[in-house]
């Protein structure tokens, strides 16, 4: 707990201007104030000198005064950690089941020894809690976010806590917003269910059924016809593409767009995924040189990329929902702070376990909320205030470890060309890609911070 | 005359549409030009008849949805609203 204060206070200390280095010039980024330039060599070091050392002389380059005065902005918005009662922005999420494999959806990892469908009553009653609260805290949505490993074997546990939630809506005069995340072929019948009521799906699809198809110019497999229907439907359609060989992203996102047609690809990081044999690449270069032409490819389409890690439009203290204001809902009943059981041992799950949802523990609900957790080693990474850490359980914590890991390189690369490109720098993009050492140079710099720049 | 539907699938008449929005369904009678706005909860019995729910399945499920409100007074509710649907023609058993 002490080392969470210091780092709490040792970042508001911190300039949050960052700095990188794109092959001969740099890219300054200060998240908290929304500012993002590209500079040569000469203007860091006047804009340092301004910044931190307080310098007060004129300057003559208009556009360099500019940007030196945005920089000096105070009002930053410094995204803080949740105080109080427990205040769902983001969705309660309900699980139909138990999970027998790891990493199916959102790095979520929990390891049973039984398939178990969630108890009807069980059901009602975390629907009923969660009504109750949205509503005693005067909010006017109920968001839920639905878990179907396996909609086929129990798919009326969906409709009945849809329209659970959407009468104790109507009661309460709140409003609802339901997505779902999926990861199996769908019936049809549960189709039109899905694009009737759920404004968001998600749909996991594992490459290897798409490799046969691209490869053998076969029939679509169930998955695939369920997603084609699906991007026809009312709902939004994200695909999530599982196990992705890095070299065979643009072909898949390629065949993704013509033939499914989604709103949006999101290519899932696998720890496990493979670099083509023949590649000198490291792994993460790869998925992200592979990521950055895909997001291309998806983009001509007029099709959204995701990422979950990327720069994003407001600074976040996590983009794990680990720590935020979320809650998951478990086949029994339970109710835990999200990715709060875990084997990595991050965290305990003894004494985050809220309740069942009969004997609901306040106390620990309000505790949920201090749980988010600045991450230390991130502190000087640019990335700090948009990945924040990447996923509490499934990535390595870099608090372990003194230098980047591969989620922190390819987070790293892939965030920089996405401010690149908002600055509409793609000759930049293409020539870091191309040259070893301007990569090296972006991924492996030790601290992006202003006051660690050093004049090469 | 009302069949009795108590053993049978109960599924959507023919030209019956509807369309599914926020708080309600919307259903019209394509012959009769007739609109009914279903609110919540019958609004369930409409969705659960639309994928072919028998009558029992229909009432255990509502029993969930309306979960507290007392089973006599929602299995009442249901069969009511679908004796009513049938009478309209909305509804039809199979």
């Amino acid at each position: 707990m002490k080392n969470k204060n210091k780092v709490v206070e040792a970042g508001k200390k911190a300039s949050q201007i960052f700095i990188l280095p794109i092959n001969k010039n740099w890219l300054i980024y200060a998240p908290l104030i929304n500012v993002t330039a590209f500079v040569n060599n000469e203007a860091v070091s006047t804009i340092k000198d301004f910044i931190l050392n307080g310098k007060k002389s004129k300057i003559t380059d208009n556009s360099l005064s500019q940007l030196i005065q945005q920089l000096k902005e105070t009002n930053k918005i410094i995204p803080g950690k949740i105080k109080g009662q427990l205040s769902p922005e983001i969705p309660c999420n309900i699980f139909s089941q138990e999970f027998k494999k790891s990493r199916q959806f959102c790095n979520f990892n929990i390891v049973t020894k039984s398939k178990k469908q969630m108890n009807y009553e069980a059901l009602a009653d975390a629907i009923d809690w969660y009504a109750c609260n949205i509503k005693s805290l005067k909010k006017d949505a109920l968001n839920v976010h639905f878990y179907a490993n396996n909609l086929i074997s129990f798919p009326e546990i969906f409709e009945v806590a849809l329209h659970r939630i959407k009468y104790m809506a109507s009661i309460e005069n709140l409003r609802t917003n339901f997505e779902i995340s999926i990861g199996s072929q769908i019936e049809e019948k549960w189709l039109d269910f899905i694009g009737d009521y759920f404004k968001k799906v998600f749909l996991s699809i594992d490459i290897k059924d798409l490799n046969q198809i691209i490869s053998s110019d076969k029939s679509l497999t169930k998955t695939l016809e369920s997603a084609k229907a699906l991007a026809n439907s009312n709902a939004q359609l994200f695909l999530k593409i599982r196990n992705t060989e890095a070299n065979e992203m643009k072909q898949i996102a390629s065949w993704m767009c013509e033939n499914i047609n989604p709103d949006a690809i999101c290519f899932e990081y696998n720890t496990q995924h493979s670099v083509s044999k023949n590649s000198k690449l490291s792994k993460s270069d790869e998925f992200s040189k592979n990521f950055l032409e895909s997001r291309k490819i998806i983009e001509s389409y007029g099709i959204k990329t995701l990422y979950s890690e990327d720069i994003k439009e407001y600074p976040v203290l996590t983009c794990c929902p680990d720590g935020q204001d979320t809650l998951i809902v478990y086949p029994y009943g339970c109710f835990y702070g999200y990715h709060l059981i875990s084997k990595s041992g991050i965290k305990k799950a003894s004494n985050l376990n809220i309740g069942q949802t009969k004997k609901i523990n306040k106390n620990e609900i309000i505790n949920l909320g201090k749980e988010a957790i600045i991450n230390f080693r991130c502190e000087t990474c640019f990335c700090r205030w948009s990945c924040a850490g990447g996923c509490y359980v499934e990535d390595e914590h870099p608090v372990f470890s003194n230098n980047y890991n591969n989620h922190c390189i390819q987070t790293r690369i892939i965030s920089a060309c996405s401010l690149l490109t908002n600055l509409e720098l793609g000759s930049e993009i293409d020539m870091l890609m191309a040259y070893e050492h301007s990569l090296n140079a972006l991924k492996m710099q030790h601290s992006d911070l202003l006051e660690n720049f050093e004049t090469r | 005359m009302i069949q009795d539907l108590t053993h049978k699938k109960i599924v959507i008449g023919d030209n019956v549409s509807w369309v599914v929005n926020d708080n309600n369904i919307v259903i019209v009678c394509k012959k009769t030009k007739e609109q009914f706005i279903i609110n919540y909860p019958e609004a369930a019995i409409w969705d659960l008849i639309s994928r072919h729910s028998d009558l029992t399945m229909i009432i255990k499920k509502m029993r969930i949805i309306t979960h507290k409100t007392g089973i006599k007074k929602v299995d009442k509710l249901t069969k009511k609203t679908i004796q009513f649907w049938q009478v309209k023609k909305l509804i039809k058993a199979i």
